[in-house]
């Protein structure tokens, strides 16, 4: 929903945009109103831009301009800000109330899923990300394994320990964990343990 | 408000109770340091010495204090909680106004090197 919602308000923004640039051009007599018509002839419309074309007295014209040109800026702006990703969050606040905050940055919370991984034996390397979603989190992990172990338990073994020592020591519950295990390939140096 | 110290220089209260807190934190379990932050340098500033870590503040006639500290690897909300105790008690030791807000930053963690020997061949 929040997807198809920014795609109507950047669709919305683009179309006043558009208007606003078409009013500037007919205001100041570089967009010809037998232009438009050429696109599409519809009466009402050619009785609209007449009137707003023609400026009674003169010194209107470079005010609708001025105000096309403003509106059109506004539109620009918004769709930038619409397009223009949000900040992320360094922190994760574990408590926030009249005693003080307590907040880990993430980093560290992607330092103790890597770690969890590379403990599991089989895993060579390991680089996680750990995200927010509401209440719980959610860790995010690409792992290379020995390419002679099985990659199937090593995956299951490895989002078994990321849930376990991130909900150990963050205290709040992991929601998901998805780990994508690729063996290493065959050149890669070998870990003895 | 102000206390003598050893190096021959009066220190402002806020320098003795920052001072009063590193010590405090720096003795719990879990705690392996004090960081100086990372998007700004959280410190308190006396003559000639500087509490990297500890931040002092009075709003509303209480004292309240930032703490960044380096963790190991333990359950980061209780630890949190410890340290915001001791934060407390030792505001009430050395401040002449009571604690106000403690805000806990863990800034880094300090994980035990694995046990298992390793050995890496080309």
């Amino acid at each position: 929903v929040n997807v198809f919602n920014r795609l109507l308000a950047l669709l919305f923004f683009l179309l006043v945009a558009a208007l606003a640039i078409g009013a500037i051009g007919i205001a100041s007599g570089l967009l010809t109103i037998h232009s438009v018509d050429r696109v599409h002839m519809y009466p009402p419309l050619h009785h609209a831009l007449s009137d707003f074309h023609t400026s009674h007295p003169e010194e209107t014209r470079i005010w609708k301009v001025l105000a096309s040109g403003a509106i059109g800026l506004l539109a620009l702006v918004l769709v930038l800000l619409e397009l223009t990703p949000k900040r992320k969050e360094r922190e994760l606040q574990l408590a926030e109330n009249q005693d003080g905050d307590v907040a880990i940055r993430y980093s560290i919370l992607q330092k103790i899923a890597e770690r969890a991984s590379m403990d599991v034996p089989g895993v060579q390397e390991a680089h996680c990300t750990v995200a927010r979603a509401k209440d719980s989190l959610r860790v995010r992990c690409r792992v290379g394994i020995d390419r002679y172990a099985n990659a199937e338990a090593v995956g299951t073994q490895t989002e078994a320990a990321i849930k376990q020592q991130l909900e150990r020591t963050v205290g709040r519950p992991v929601e998901q964990v998805a780990v994508q295990v690729e063996p290493r390939p065959e050149r890669a140096p070998i870990r003895v343990r | 408000m102000a206390r003598p110290r050893l190096t021959g220089h009066v220190q402002p209260t806020s320098v003795v109770v920052a001072q009063a807190i590193r010590d405090a934190v720096l003795r719990i379990p879990g705690v392996a340091g004090l960081s100086a932050g990372l998007r700004y340098v959280e410190a308190t500033y006396g003559h000639g010495v500087t509490v990297l870590g500890v931040g002092i503040s009075v709003l509303e006639g209480q004292v309240e204090a930032d703490v960044h500290v380096v963790a190991t690897a333990t359950p980061l909300p209780a630890l949190a909680s410890q340290v915001r105790q001791v934060v407390q008690g030792a505001i009430r030791q050395t401040a002449v106004l009571p604690p106000g807000r403690v805000n806990v930053y863990v800034d880094d963690i300090v994980l035990e090197e694995r046990q298992a020997q390793e050995a890496v061949l080309p």
